[in-house]
């Protein structure tokens, strides 16, 4: 059932509930969310009949015991975010996040969390928290005197007002449930510190050194600050939700009065929400990765490794983490998805600090290391691909050839054994004998013997001071221990002559460039734009197109949902029309094509939202993705490497210069039909966003923005569909030959 | 005169040739790169009005008939091939014969006199950026050959004195060999795809009749020159700006 539809039902509902005509802010509310929750519906972000799911709904069956009917209009769905957050709609839909899930304590605290979202939907708070706010906002009488903090303020005390309204039923109806009702307390304290990792453990940074490469001082932390325990009584003015002290103060004052409170924190096993919490944490982990938190995702991996020590899945998180860490630092990009370690708390600090910290080789090399190692274990697509490619970044970028790697290990071994018996010490001791048979048994030295003792001993000072340096440059002993391993030798000469490779295509690149001026440059960079208008042969024969988007918007209403709704439909028709007539074999995953049974085609979905969704965040940065090996099952089931996107963006405008053509169309009468047909009407202007990705290399194979000047029309839409269809099914030039 | 027409023609079709070479993917409109279509070209004509009444009762429009086909040649570039036809009116000075008792005196007077005209145009569009030939907005030049005569093989037009307009000097015949010139044209346009096989062409366009017969009229007006020079100047008139609204197909 499309938005729309469920938009004109609860318009109905409202008239008929309410006797009155529904508002037109309230129809806005109940468009939006209907649009909204839609798309969330459709995204793959929420899971349907899992374990987690079901156990959620069996939680709620328990809190909603006694209330069947409400029971019958809700609806409870896990939502794959790593955010601890949990919030409910007005059409009965409660989500919970896998990361709120996976920092509860006890089942309780979830029962709490659910009466609390309960309460939400039962009061209408998300209407009534939107139309206050548009009441507020957009009140131009009663306050227009008003300053923008304080109609802020008003409109935050609104929404605590809910809350505290929330906690309270909630509370009450968790008394009447058997749960013990001193955990909506344990679930505050759970809220306050959600932001940590899964535990608070020191970080164990041997856990990445190997016998030769050993991390610095400067890389560790001297001392980690405790986490902050008062912060749950800061300044909530502004804020939608008021502080944790003021909820818990008043949630306490509550549970004195109830006297007929359960003790019960489960009422399932025990073993069954740890289970379901575990599984949680898991995902976390992965949502981690798509987020770009790796700092994070190896320290809650690490976590849970003390539990799962065997588990390939968190030693491939780990693997991931490093390798997408050390592609940032290779390709000199930022990575704004983690947080910098001075705003993390706790001992994950030293995780974070110990990754931020090392330079571009460092953290490559350990990663390379960590990859090796972990490939001999799992040969995996990814992780091969990932160690292939890394050894080639390695090889490009810090030179960490074999003959320099092995050149490094030797000048190590000779300064271990200087350290046995020291440099300085044969230097002196040589010195002495020299000293002993150069002077004159008068105990006389010449200025000559002194002077070639101080060139000897600057000399040898000089050498020690080079083998300290080689021997301080660990990334070129990360495989010390390994050096004559046949598999680093076979990984390294790959790497060398694909190194080789990249450096001749960027030596090419430079010098076709190199003699031209400025302006001779700009145009060839432009003609080179121009070019790539046209669809790349790339020699696809079959391409899965997701969820195709369509956004419609005009300058004074903004967006227009159903229209929006309407074209997203129209735009997928189109899509398989246009395959079909450019011979184009397309998957099409796009909600309103599945059956209800078809749950493997909505989670294959979700997954390939995931795998886009994190090429989104790594932006320019091209790596072998985390998600790659789930969306590569997909891709395979399907006989298929190349994920396509697909959307419009339509606008409608009033055209700038209407005056001027209309003054003009005066002068020249008789086109001033014209000018007042051009004047009256809006000038639209349509977006057609296409990429292609490899879902293997990780590679955007061909991205295009058409602008058009003209209404989105299918046929446009079509003409360019079929134009990138025909084109990226055309063999590549190089393949032909 | 033909030998000069036909080498601007053959320099358009040279050139156009060596602009369009079709780069390496042209996909035309959904494969389709041949349209057939029908225009209409209408738009007010320019006569002598003396005062507002006029120029609002007066006010007629001409009308031509179009036959075209268009090939796509490359991403934003197609050729094309048209026939116009039209019967127009133009305003003349007809004779007329007034018969008294003994004497039979011709009187001119104002009337319409039907003309053919006959266009065979080569065209170019050129579509705008990000647009995909032959849909979209474009930018068109033409060139063509322009054949003109009377409908009628015996009309005639009444050839006045200078001086004293009501005096006739004599009837000039429009000979049956068709007249002719050279159309040069520039249109923007719109083609507007509906359905799956059609679109519709909306344009604007201004067109310029040069060179063929009509520097005969250069020399002082006879009797022979004089219809050439009546319907030169009314051509132009009625063709000088036009607006094309028409229906294409999509054939191949």
């Amino acid at each position: 059932m499309s938005a729309k539809v469920k938009y004109q039902e609860d318009v109905k509902q409202e008239t008929k509930t309410t006797k009155k005509y529904v508002s037109k802010t309230k129809g806005e509310f109940l468009l939006q969310s209907n649009y909204f929750v839609d798309i969330l519906l459709q995204s793959g972000k929420v899971l349907f009949g899992d374990s987690v799911t079901n156990y959620v709904n069996s939680v709620a069956d328990r809190v909603l015991i006694n209330e069947p009917e409400l029971r019958a209009q809700l609806t409870f769905y896990t939502l794959r975010s790593e955010e601890p957050n949990a919030f409910s709609t007005d059409q009965g839909m409660i989500f919970v996040t896998v990361g709120l899930i996976s920092q509860l304590e006890n089942e309780a605290q979830l029962a709490f969390i659910l009466s609390h979202e309960i309460a939400h939907y039962q009061k209408r708070h998300t209407l009534s928290v939107y139309m206050e706010g548009q009441r507020i906002f957009s009140d131009n009488t009663k306050s227009r005197s008003a300053t923008l903090d304080d109609k802020i303020r008003n409109f935050s005390n609104h929404e605590k007002a809910s809350e505290y309204q929330a906690d309270s039923m909630g509370l009450a109806r968790l008394s009447k449930t058997g749960y013990d009702c001193s955990e909506a307390i344990g679930a505050m304290f759970v809220l306050q510190f959600s932001h940590l990792p899964f535990d608070d453990f020191a970080f164990n940074s041997k856990f990445y050194e190997r016998p030769m490469m050993v991390f610095p001082k400067s890389l560790l932390l001297d001392s980690i600050p405790p986490i902050k325990l008062d912060g749950d009584s800061e300044d909530d003015q502004y804020s939608s939700h008021p502080n944790i002290a003021n909820r818990r103060s008043k949630l306490e004052d509550q549970l004195e009065d109830l006297t007929n409170c359960g003790s019960s924190k489960f009422a399932s096993t025990e073993a069954q929400f740890y289970l379901i919490r575990t599984i949680c944490r898991f995902e976390v982990v992965r949502l981690e990765l798509i987020a770009r938190n790796y700092p994070g995702a190896i320290y809650n991996s690490t976590f849970l490794q003390k539990e799962y020590p065997q588990s390939l899945y968190l030693k491939r998180a780990i693997g991931k983490s490093l390798y997408c860490m050390a592609k940032y630092e290779n390709l000199g990009k930022n990575n704004d998805g983690t947080d910098s370690y001075h705003k993390v708390e706790g001992n994950q600090q030293q995780c974070f600090y110990l990754f931020q910290r090392m330079s571009d080789e460092q953290i490559t090399s350990v990663a390379l290391r960590y990859l090796y190692d972990l490939s001999k274990v799992d040969s995996s697509e990814t992780i091969l691909a990932m160690r292939n490619d890394l050894c080639t970044d390695a090889v490009f970028y810090h030179n960490m050839t074999m003959e320099a790697m092995q050149k490094s290990v030797r000048t190590y071994k000779e300064a271990l054994a200087d350290t046995v018996k020291p440099v300085v010490d044969t230097a002196t001791k040589t010195a002495e004998v020299k000293k002993d048979s150069s002077s004159s048994p008068s105990g006389y030295v010449s200025k000559y013997d002194k002077l070639r003792n101080e060139k000897k001993k600057k000399e040898k000072k000089e050498v020690v001071e080079q083998k300290n340096a080689e021997v301080s440059k660990f990334h070129m002993l990360a495989f010390g221990d390994i050096i004559d391993e046949t598999g680093v030798i076979r990984m390294f000469e790959m790497a060398e002559s694909k190194a080789e490779i990249k450096t001749q295509a960027k030596e090419a690149k430079e010098k076709k460039y190199a003699n031209m001026s400025s302006y001779e440059e700009r145009k060839a960079r432009q003609k080179e734009g121009k070019k790539n208008n046209t669809p790349t042969p790339l020699g696809i024969d079959t391409v899965l197109v997701v969820d195709p988007f369509y956004l419609y918007a005009t300058e004074r209403e903004g967006y227009k949902l159903l229209e929006s709704e309407a074209g997203r439909y129209r735009l997928c028709s189109e899509v398989s029309d246009v395959a079909a007539a450019a011979e184009m074999p397309i998957v099409l995953f796009q909600m309103k094509e599945f059956e209800k049974t078809d749950i493997d085609k909505y989670n294959e979905l979700a997954l390939l939202n995931e795998w886009l969704e994190e090429s989104a965040n790594h932006d320019e940065v091209v790596v072998i993705q985390s998600e790659t090996e789930f969306a590569s099952s997909v891709c395979d089931k399907y006989h298929s490497d190349h994920i396509m996107i697909t959307g419009v963006t339509s606008i409608k405008q009033h055209r700038s210069n209407r005056g001027g053509v209309v003054l003009f169309t005066i002068l020249c009468w008789p086109l001033l039909p014209a000018g007042i047909v051009y004047a009256l009407t809006p000038e639209h202007e349509t977006y057609l966003i296409t990429g292609i990705f490899n879902v293997k290399s990780g590679e955007t194979e061909m991205s295009r923005v058409s602008r058009l000047k003209a209404k989105a029309r299918s046929g446009y839409i079509g003409s360019q569909l079929y134009d990138i269809f025909t084109g990226i099914k055309k063999e590549p030039s190089s393949t032909k030959k | 005169m033909k030998n000069k027409i036909t080498t601007l023609l053959l320099t358009f079709c040279i050139a156009v040739g060596a602009f369009a070479t079709p780069p390496q993917h042209v996909p035309g409109y959904m494969g389709k790169k041949l349209s057939v279509g029908a225009n209409v070209s209408t738009f007010f004509m320019f006569e002598d009005f003396s005062d507002v009444t006029d120029l609002i009762f007066s006010t007629r429009f001409s009308y031509k008939t179009e036959l075209a086909a268009t090939y796509t040649v490359g991403r934003r570039v197609s050729l094309g091939a048209s026939y116009y036809f039209a019967k127009q009116k133009y305003t003349s000075i007809s004779s007329d014969y007034v018969f008294g008792y003994n004497y039979t005196t011709v009187m001119p007077k104002e009337d319409f006199v039907d003309c053919k005209l006959r266009i065979v145009e080569f065209n170019m569009k050129i579509f705008r950026r990000n647009f995909l030939a032959p849909i979209g907005p474009y930018h068109q030049i033409g060139v063509g050959v322009v054949k003109y005569n009377a409908s009628a093989p015996g009309d005639s037009i009444v050839l006045v004195d200078a001086d004293s307009p009501s005096q006739v000097r004599g009837i000039a015949r429009i000979p049956s060999d068709p007249y002719s010139c050279v159309k040069l044209s520039y249109h923007i346009g719109y083609a507007a795809p509906v359905f799956k096989n059609c679109f519709f062409n909306f344009a604007f366009g201004v067109n310029f009749f040069r060179g063929g017969d009509s520097p005969k009229i250069k020399t002082s007006i006879t009797s022979s020159n004089y219809a050439l020079a009546m319907m030169n100047k009314h051509i132009r008139r009625h063709n000088f700006l036009e607006f094309k609204i028409g229906f294409s197909w999509l054939a191949l």
